[in-house]
């Protein structure tokens, strides 16, 4: 922009002892934030769910106060102009802010009209709006789009369109609320290529929430934390992020490769300076440690078959102690003879066998080609790909949602052209991604027990049957309150037991960690373990690849209708050419893996605790007790 | 959806929104001074002539008159019994074509017939005509021309965002309709009260979530600084060409035309 306040010493964002409550809040949700920004740069905003992130960034442009009303006092102004002064509506022209559900924020009914609604409301002259369209289209990597319909676009493509039609208003902030968490990798990438390119290219200061450290490492300039309304960290990535336990204090999950220094560090390996920020300084770092030493071939193999189900992340998240102990509830009771245990999978009678399934959507889109697969009793798999590779529309037809095109499903060594849905939901349950499109009952128990209303029980069995559930998943104390009223890792577990309560083997879970924190999709993934130590099935969609390393046994992956990988997560993340084909990056510590090939490190590493017992093996392999690499550790003693 | 725009660069969808709208009320004017099913059936020919020259896919059309078939066929029937041959004019309406019933009981006139056919053939007219208008026109326009007639801006943003809106909430219901048929909710069994019951699950988030989606909506708008302005700009400008003048000429000398042809005697039944 041509009137750089910047240059004049004007700080870009200013705020002051902001404090804020919602009209119907016990405690405020900002609690005395003071912040200023006064060079453009890319600033995360990071911290657990619930810690006022999106309150704040509502403060930039006015929203908060003047759209959501409530207890206020401080000052907040952005280019020079106090938020609570100026109009929403003026000051949009110089803060765009970048909300999470694109869906709620396209106007137009062709792309070319969304992108000129805001210039249009600002009342610029039609030549001016018709330069701005391809030019903020082009920002966001969606040149040639004008005249598509935005109702056809792909859930990445309407983010990328909410950000070019507040771009086209030429603001000189851009505050972007949570922009990819509900987006698959490809769909991240490009949101994060349009973000590097606007900063490159236009000089914008931009302020991201973001909950993934990984996306945000190398790029921000600054992280500021946010906890319960305060704003209790502020500086670069590194020295948040290299410090892992000070990250994962504020609710955070630090860049695996931060993790992995962390525990060389811990280990005494190396300094605590060390600890790396990327990939290539891991590599570099290994690389000086090993010392022309290689990792043994024989410890990558045993460490491979002890792998999937007897290890935890690195350290429990805070705050949050498992709550649901052992139970009463036992899932392998209505298993036919089957085994409960998960790991005996290979002699575990076929769960599922799909031989052929074809599906088609309309005459013209084929959504699945050809699918054969065969999933076992007490299996843990992950289905992974992009959106539209067909993975939904797979897993609907194990519980007859869909109905093959061609091909059968056959459930059980039953076929599922003879059953109907209500009939499968005894034995395929279905937990869908968003738990606010099936609650509609007062209270919990009574959303649990709607399933067994068909199903025939007297009333004293069915009210057991809730109970048992709400104990399993951890939710008996919340029984007679109204779902609304709780958290969305509360109401997702709601789903859950819903599902749970008609005792299906078989359970299929659609991306259960989606627009959660680290907290709240660790809570839910040890509710998953759970499940499947309790004898289920597990069938579960997701874009985490951390979470697949983490806690799957097997790995489908599926690429434009068909199945492209099916293995264990080692063997499906070696094969990076199939991967990349497929638009999916493996975990991080997988490019460490990469870099390390010549020293022996296997591709096949998808875990922190694999690559450090890895390279604890090489050292130890070695010379008795690998040399600490810089003397003793800086910055104290390392913990435990 | 229904009649919905289908972009194109004919003649017809390069014409002003105004010159359409004008010549579609002259064409509505003319259909009803002729009661004779030869003058009607010209007019549809020139109104299908117009459907041709726009472009218009032939099955869409089809897709709207298909399900009128048996309207036309009961209108045929009804009028050859209830319009007695004694209210027409001309010589050949006023035959009785047949009796329905021994004892020349229960007459058919030829001119209810005829007019019958008169009726169907008006239907069509304005069916097609409407089509026409609408499939050539894009929203937009048609908003233009509700601001040239000084209607508020408020009103047209809620009928575009309500059209945008279709599509959204329609993949809505799908997702939680079989969010609660996966876990044991039967809705396409029962009886009728049964499956009303069956509904609750799927309309009480449906609604839950479109409060919700509303409150997003409105910040989404003053994000997009919408109210900064009265004179908000629309990229469609309406601007008459002379072809337009020409159409609008056309229509007039037409319109008179058929009045005098009309008040002659012509297309009399």
């Amino acid at each position: 922009m041509a009137e750089t306040t910047v240059a004049h010493g004007r700080s870009i964002v200013e705020v002051e002892s902001l404090s804020y409550r919602y009209p119907k809040g016990k405690t405020p949700t900002l609690k005395g934030i003071t912040y200023g920004i006064d060079a453009p740069r890319f600033v995360a905003i990071m911290g657990p769910t619930g810690a006022g992130k999106t309150t704040f960034a509502m403060t930039l442009n006015g929203l908060v106060p003047q759209f959501f009303e409530g207890d206020v006092s401080g000052r907040v102004s952005v280019m020079g102009m106090d938020t609570q002064k100026f109009r929403i509506q003026t000051l949009v022209s110089r803060v765009g802010l970048v909300m999470q559900d694109p869906e709620t924020q396209i106007f137009g009914i062709t792309v070319r009209e969304d992108v000129a609604f805001g210039p249009g409301n600002m009342g610029l002259p039609p030549v001016e709006i018709e330069g701005r369209i391809p030019e903020s289209l082009r920002v966001v990597r969606l040149a040639g789009y004008e005249g598509r319909f935005t109702s056809e676009l792909s859930g990445g493509e309407k983010q990328r369109l909410a950000i070019a039609g507040v771009l086209a208003m030429r603001p000189e902030v851009l505050v972007l609320d949570e922009p990819t968490s509900e987006l698959d990798p490809l769909g991240r990438d490009e949101i994060y290529a349009a973000v590097d390119r606007l900063q490159r290219e236009q000089n914008l200061t931009i302020l991201a929430v973001e909950h993934s450290s990984e996306d945000i490492a190398e790029r921000a300039d600054e992280i500021v934390v946010v906890n319960q309304g305060e704003v209790v960290w502020r500086g670069r990535p590194r020295d948040l992020f290299c410090n892992a336990p000070l990250t994962m204090s504020f609710g955070i999950r630090p860049p695996q490769v931060c993790e992995f220094g962390w525990r060389l560090y811990e280990l005494g390996l190396i300094g605590q300076r060390d600890v790396p920020l990327t990939a290539s300084e891991a590599a570099d770092l290994v690389r000086r440690i090993l010392k022309g030493r290689s990792i043994p071939r024989g410890v990558s193999r045993t460490l491979h078959e002890a792998a999937p189900d007897d290890f935890s992340p690195v350290s429990p998240p805070p705050c949050q102690a498992t709550p649901h102990g052992t139970s009463g509830y036992d899932a392998s009771s209505q298993m036919q003879g089957g085994p409960g245990r998960s790991g005996t999978t290979t002699c575990a009678p076929v769960a599922i066998r799909v031989e052929g399934l074809e599906h088609s959507y309309g005459q013209t889109t084929q959504a699945l080609r050809g699918i054969d697969l065969e999933i076992r009793r007490g299996e843990f798999v992950a289905l992974v790909g992009q959106n539209g590779a067909g993975k939904t529309t797979l897993v609907k037809h194990f519980n007859n949602l869909l109905k093959p095109t061609r091909g059968r499903v056959v459930i059980d060594g039953a076929d599922t052209r003879g059953e109907t849905v209500s009939s499968l939901s005894r034995r395929v349950g279905y937990v869908f991604q968003n738990p606010d499109h099936q609650i509609f009952c007062s209270t919990v128990e009574e959303e649990v027990g709607y399933g067994l209303r068909n199903l025939g029980l007297t009333p004293e069995a069915a009210r057991e049957r809730v109970r048992e559930v709400l104990r399993f998943v951890g939710l008996e104390a919340v029984a007679d309150r109204h779902p609304f009223t709780l958290g969305k890792g509360e109401r997702q577990r709601v789903a859950v037991a819903s599902v749970l309560v008609m005792k299906p083997n078989i359970l299929v879970i659609d991306e259960p960690t989606t627009g959660q924190d680290w907290t709240g999709a660790e809570h839910m993934m040890r509710l998953v373990r759970d499940l499947h130590r309790a004898g289920h099935t597990i069938i579960m969609i997701t874009h985490d690849m951390r979470i697949v390393a983490e806690y799957a046994e097997r790995v489908i992956l599926m690429h434009k209708g068909k199945v492209v990988a099916d293995g264990t997560p080692a063997e499906v993340f070696s094969q990076r050419e199939v991967l990349r084909s497929a638009y999916l990056a493996p975990p991080q510590i997988s490019l460490l893996a990469d870099e390390l090939a010549d020293v022996g490190m296997l591709p096949g590493v998808t875990t922190v605790d694999e690559a450090v017992a890895l390279v604890a093996a090489a050292l130890e392999d070695g010379s008795q007790g690998g040399t600490p690499l810089s003397g003793t550790p800086q910055g104290g003693a390392p913990p435990g | 959806m229904f009649l919905e725009y289908i972009p194109g660069r004919s003649i017809i969808h390069r014409l002003d929104v105004r010159s359409k709208v004008v010549a579609f009320i002259c064409l509505m004017v003319v259909l009803f001074l002729f009661r004779s099913p030869a003058y009607n059936a010209a007019i549809v020919l020139a109104v299908a002539t117009i459907a041709a020259a726009a472009r218009l896919p032939a099955r869409k059309l089809w897709g709207v008159l298909g399900p009128l078939v048996p309207v036309f066929v009961f209108i045929m029937v009804i009028t050859g019994y209830t319009y007695p041959a004694s209210m027409f004019t001309t010589e050949a309406a006023r035959r009785v074509l047949f009796y329905s019933w021994p004892g020349r009981h229960l007459p058919v006139s030829t001119g209810g017939i005829l007019y019958g056919l008169t009726l169907l053939l008006r239907i069509l007219t304005m069916v097609v005509a409407s089509s026409v208008l609408t499939l050539t026109t894009p929203l937009d326009d048609f908003l233009q021309l509700l601001r040239a007639m000084r209607v508020p801006y408020e009103m047209s943003f809620i009928i575009t965002t309500g059209i945008r809106f279709v599509p959204t909430m329609e993949r809505k219901a799908a997702m939680v309709l079989d969010a609660q048929r996966a876990r044991g909710t039967m809705v396409e069994t029962g009886g009728m009260i049964q499956r009303i019951k069956a509904y609750v699950p799927v309309m009480v988030p449906m609604i839950v979530d479109s409060i919700r989606m509303s409150e997003n909506l409105a910040c989404a708008m003053l994000n997009r600084g919408y109210g900064a302005t009265r004179n908000w700009t629309t990229l469609r400008k309406m601007a008459m060409r002379p072809r337009d003048y020409l159409v609008l000429a056309a229509c007039a000398a037409l319109t008179v035309a058929a009045v005098a042809a009309a008040r002659c005697g012509y297309g009399a039944l």
